[in-house]
């Protein structure tokens, strides 16, 4: 009853679109920005990198969770047969509940924040019972996340309920608006992830620096959502049967439009195939065309339709998210075709900016430098930096390699320099790669990071050391910057250097379970195992999730014999994440200890299949099968990890020995 | 550095300048109802962890972006005061008639177009510090809209709304706090001092619906004294400030603030009691406190931090 009544007087509340809407968005940004503050892993707007935070607080997830609450409008609509309006204004009050998550999780990790992702994809639908299979602690459902879902079905079901009295309906709602928020999580990666059928696994097209056809993942994802939004809204209008949709989508009337912005869409295309092939086979770059129409549809409707004033108001924020998601450009250009559509006589005019619209999905910021193709260079650096960057996600470096080579010939670039320094790091040419990125003047966050790592693998901890310092001088990323000296210390066996940027990286927020981490994992290489164990459970302590701290531990059972434990540990943290090749190999060790070869076997095959750029998991299986008798096999594993890594010596004294 | 610090400075002026020249006295008008000593207020929190932050990375001073910053929470503050009048007209009308709106000199739509102008500047110059400074501030703005604009109207919702007032505060210290460590500014703000503010506050913080409280019972809004009714909530009130000032050294572990803390709690304690009630009396003690407590800040700055393990 009193449910009811909230419910009425949420339904009478009278407030104008524009405030609910304004509602909705601060509903959303207080979310995002108290998840990613509180996050373990991830800084306060999600990324070091603005732009891409930007795009993820502003245009991602808020595009994100409209596209859920469309669905979940449609889903009432259809069970109750209610007013659009007054489910919208209830389902506005109970978005509220998306501020629950991530001050549960807040909680629950004392102050640490859980990270929260998409589901991989297609793969995930095994995991659709995920969000409530509360004996196993999967990586990407959080407490606090369960308890937000469970809310919302809970209040899909007490709503239905009151409004239609039937219990039937009442439980489908929830059955139903589950299946929608599961499908919300799959569905980026299962869209961007469907080139992997072809053997690409990344083709997220361009990428943050490679600046290409969408710049970042953000707005890929976006670009989903914003099919998604469109497609569910459709279905509500024409439930409502509302008239203005045949308004809209009136053939005739936007005959123009259309052909201006697929010419150049189109005239985009022709340029950049030759060097840029792959985009062909890019899911979302389809997508992006569908959602550039609908965008220039509904700009040339609503100059020219007196559609009342609500809807003109629900048109023109959709047509600002959802050009906002297609890069800052088409969004100027569109807003340029309106004020001309609006304001200017001449209607031959209006195809200029739609058609630099349709240009500008493909070429983003270098659109008004490759539009008129004067000098091919520019046109054919974009190509090759667009290949490069896929070959590079990809795995396929050598093809990076001769592609931003290529690229580098055109033009010099600091960026292409990077990808050419990350790709020599990525082939094991690790000299070569550290004299391109330490060349590099006024190095950027990616640069450092790649540099030092390059320094720790070439056993140069002191210039890592050093080239993290400088970083944090200049104010890039310290909190991230003092974990890498402590780790590096760590292992180098510096305890005052180790604890001296503990202490600076806990002012600067790292949470306590991964100091906690790295101070034991200096005990544990020191085989002082008793204070390892205790620093470890202090981690544990803090993040009972930390698949770190309890590999750690079990790798600490391990040298302590304790076999059994160490097997139990290490189980636990693959239950936390199951993609950690290095803990499947330390599973894998374990299994070798207890002459259990079958699943050290499967334990390292597995561990391959994640990364398979790992020398010392060749090496293991190689021991395996010889151990089991196989040669052939056990010569072919020692010879791919000289494939690996040719130097790696341990394999070339194991062939020369069984060659014998 | 100087002309982008600069920029909002100049903006404001030329934008005031042209509400000067356009409508005469309403500046005036705005600057009579913009209630400083609740401005105040917000900006101890800032400037309390300005200097945290500065004690803890012992990183040079910004002039530059502290001055900006302080202009962004006050302008954010007086972004909310305005639109929580235009939201508060229906309750203003019955109780705050010195309320901006309840002038009735200029039509709403000024002060709409006023908040929104405010709103920009202090968005603007917290984007000039940084990125992230930015969307702290803009958080800021979020639970003030959401405190008093529809549809949600936190304010109707006790305690939330005097849970959401104290995180405000909290959440201009942190402000404060980011100017020298941006990156996890809410992970990193000591705990201790967090307390101090948040706790406090939560407790005391009704005082303020004391003077609105025949508007509030008319317009369904709940507060502490359309609860227990205005004699039993005066009571309760005042021993819950009583208890946040004595709170204060606890929180911090530092005992010997108690000399101050008691004659301040028990002075707030009757002037909470005092008929007629006067809300000044109340936060010119608490100045009392902060002033003591910069005091201490100056000379102890290690009792408002926590230790690291």
């Amino acid at each position: 009853m009193i449910i009811k009544k909230i419910i009425t007087g949420i339904e009478k509340e009278k407030f104008s679109f524009i405030l609910g809407f304004l509602t909705l968005f601060s509903i959303i940004l207080t979310r995002n920005i108290l998840e990613s503050s509180f996050d373990g892993k991830q800084l306060l707007g999600f990324s070091v990198i603005i732009s891409h935070s930007f795009y993820m607080m502003f245009v991602h997830f808020p595009l994100f969770y409209i596209s859920l609450l469309t669905w979940i409008l449609l889903v009432f609509k259809l069970l109750t047969k209610e007013e659009t309006i007054k489910i919208a204004k209830v389902l506005l009050i109970g978005m509220t509940v998306i501020i629950i998550a991530p001050v549960i999780d807040i909680i629950v990790s004392r102050g640490s924040g859980y990270k929260l992702t998409y589901l991989t994809g297609p793969a995930s639908i095994t995991e659709i019972h995920k969000f409530f299979y509360f004996t196993k602690d999967l990586l990407q459902a959080s407490w606090g996340q369960r308890a937000e879902i469970f809310l919302v079905l809970l209040g899909s079901f007490v709503y239905v309920l009151i409004k239609t009295k039937n219990y039937l309906k009442s439980i489908l709602a929830p059955i139903i608006i589950y299946l929608v928020i599961f499908i919300h999580s799959i569905l980026p990666n299962t869209i961007a992830g469907i080139p992997s059928y072809l053997g690409f696994k990344h083709l997220t097209p361009a990428a943050i620096l490679g600046s290409g056809i969408l710049a970042i993942d953000s707005q890929n994802y976006s670009v989903i959502f914003c099919i998604s939004i469109i497609s569910a809204s459709l279905m509500i209008a024409l439930i409502s049967k509302n008239t203005t949709v045949k308004e809209i989508f009136n053939l005739k009337a936007f005959l123009i439009s259309l052909a201006a912005i697929s010419l150049g869409i189109f005239y985009g295309l022709f340029l950049i195939f030759r060097y840029y092939p792959l985009l062909l086979i890019n899911p979302i770059f389809y997508l992006s065309v569908l959602l550039s129409i609908l965008i220039a549809i509904f700009t040339d409707r609503i100059s020219q339709l007196h559609i009342n004033m609500i809807e003109f108001q629900i048109l023109a924020v959709v047509i600002i998210l959802f050009s906002i998601s297609l890069g800052y450009i088409f969004m100027l250009l569109i807003l340029i075709f309106y004020l001309f559509k609006r304001f200017l006589k001449p209607n031959w005019l209006l195809i200029i900016p739609l058609f630099i619209a349709g240009f500008s999905l493909i070429f983003q910021q270098d659109s008004f430098k490759t539009i008129i193709p004067l000098k091919n260079e520019n046109i054919e650096l974009k190509g090759r930096k667009l290949s490069g960057w896929t070959y590079l996600l990809n795995g396929n470096y050598n093809k990076a390699l001769l592609t931003y080579l290529k690229a580098n010939s055109i033009s010099y670039n600091k960026e292409i320099q990077k990808r050419i320094g990350q790709c020599y790091l990525n082939l094991g040419r690790l000299e070569k790669g550290i004299q391109e990125l330490a060349e590099i003047k006024n190095p950027d966050y990616e640069t450092i990071l790649s540099l030092g790592q390059a320094y720790t693998q070439n056993g140069k901890n002191e210039k890592a050391i050093n080239i993290y310092k400088k970083a944090i001088k200049e104010g890039i990323s310290p909190e991230e910057f003092y974990v890498k000296i402590a780790q590096i210390a760590s292992r180098s066996g510096l305890e005052n250097e180790m604890n001296k940027a503990i202490d600076k990286a806990f002012l600067y927020g790292t949470p306590r379970h991964k100091l906690y981490q790295i101070k034991a994992d200096f005990y544990f290489r020191g085989e002082n195992f008793e204070k390892a164990h205790l620093m470890y459970d202090k981690s544990l302590d803090y993040n009972p999730r930390s698949a770190a701290s309890l590999t750690g531990k079990g790798m600490t059972y391990y040298r302590q014999g304790k076999i059994k434990e160490a097997e139990e540990q290490i189980l636990k943290a693959l239950k936390i994440e199951p993609n950690n090749d290095a803990v499947y190999n330390n599973l894998g060790a374990i299994y070798i200890t207890q002459n259990n070869y079958k699943k050290a076997e499967k334990a390292f095959l597995k561990s391959l299949k994640i990364n398979p750029n790992q020398e010392e998991a060749y090496y293991n299986l190689g021991l395996i099968y010889e151990i089991m008798g196989d040669i052939p096999e056990a010569l072919q594993m020692y010879q791919r990890a000289l494939n690996v890594n040719p130097e790696y010596l341990p394999a070339k004294i194991k062939i020369k020995v069984l060659q014998k | 550095m100087i002309f982008t610090f600069t920029l909002p400075i100049l903006i404001t002026m030329v934008g005031f300048l042209f509400i000067k020249i356009k409508t005469p006295g309403f500046i005036k008008n705005w600057l009579k109802a913009s209630r400083p000593l609740i401005s105040l207020h917000y900006i101890f929190p800032t400037i309390l962890g300005i200097v945290l932050g500065n004690y803890i990375y012992q990183e040079p001073f910004n002039f530059y972006n502290s001055f900006l910053l302080l202009f962004s929470v006050f302008f954010s503050f007086q972004t909310s005061v305005i639109i929580n009048d235009i939201n508060d007209i229906k309750t203003d009308h019955f109780s705050n008639k010195n309320s901006l709106l309840n002038s009735g000199s200029f039509p709403i739509e000024y002060y709409t177009f006023l908040s929104i102008f405010l709103l920009m500047i202090s968005l603007f110059s917290a984007l000039i510090i940084n990125y992230r400074i930015f969307l702290i501030v803009l958080l800021g703005h979020i639970i003030h809209f959401s405190y008093s604009s529809k549809p949600l109207r936190l304010k109707r919702f006790y305690p939330i709304s005097i849970f959401i007032l104290s995180f405000a505060a909290l959440l201009t210290a942190i402000s404060g706090y980011a100017l020298f460590n941006s990156y996890k500014p809410f992970i990193s703000f000591p705990i201790k001092t967090a307390m101090l503010i948040f706790i406090p506050l939560f407790l005391s913080l009704s005082f303020r619906d004391l003077h609105d409280l025949e508007g509030d019972k008319k317009t369904d809004i709940t507060t502490l004294f359309t609860i227990f009714g205005i004699k039993k909530g005066r009571h309760i009130n005042a021993y819950l400030i009583l208890l946040s000032y004595l709170l204060v050294p606890i929180i911090l572990g530092f005992y010997p603030l108690f000399i101050a803390t008691i004659p301040l709690g028990i002075a707030s304690f009757y002037a909470c009691l005092k008929k007629p009630f006067n809300e000044k009396i109340i936060f010119y003690i608490y100045f009392i406190m902060i002033a003591i407590l910069g005091v201490f800040l100056h000379t102890k700055t290690e009792i408002f931090l926590s230790s690291i393990f």
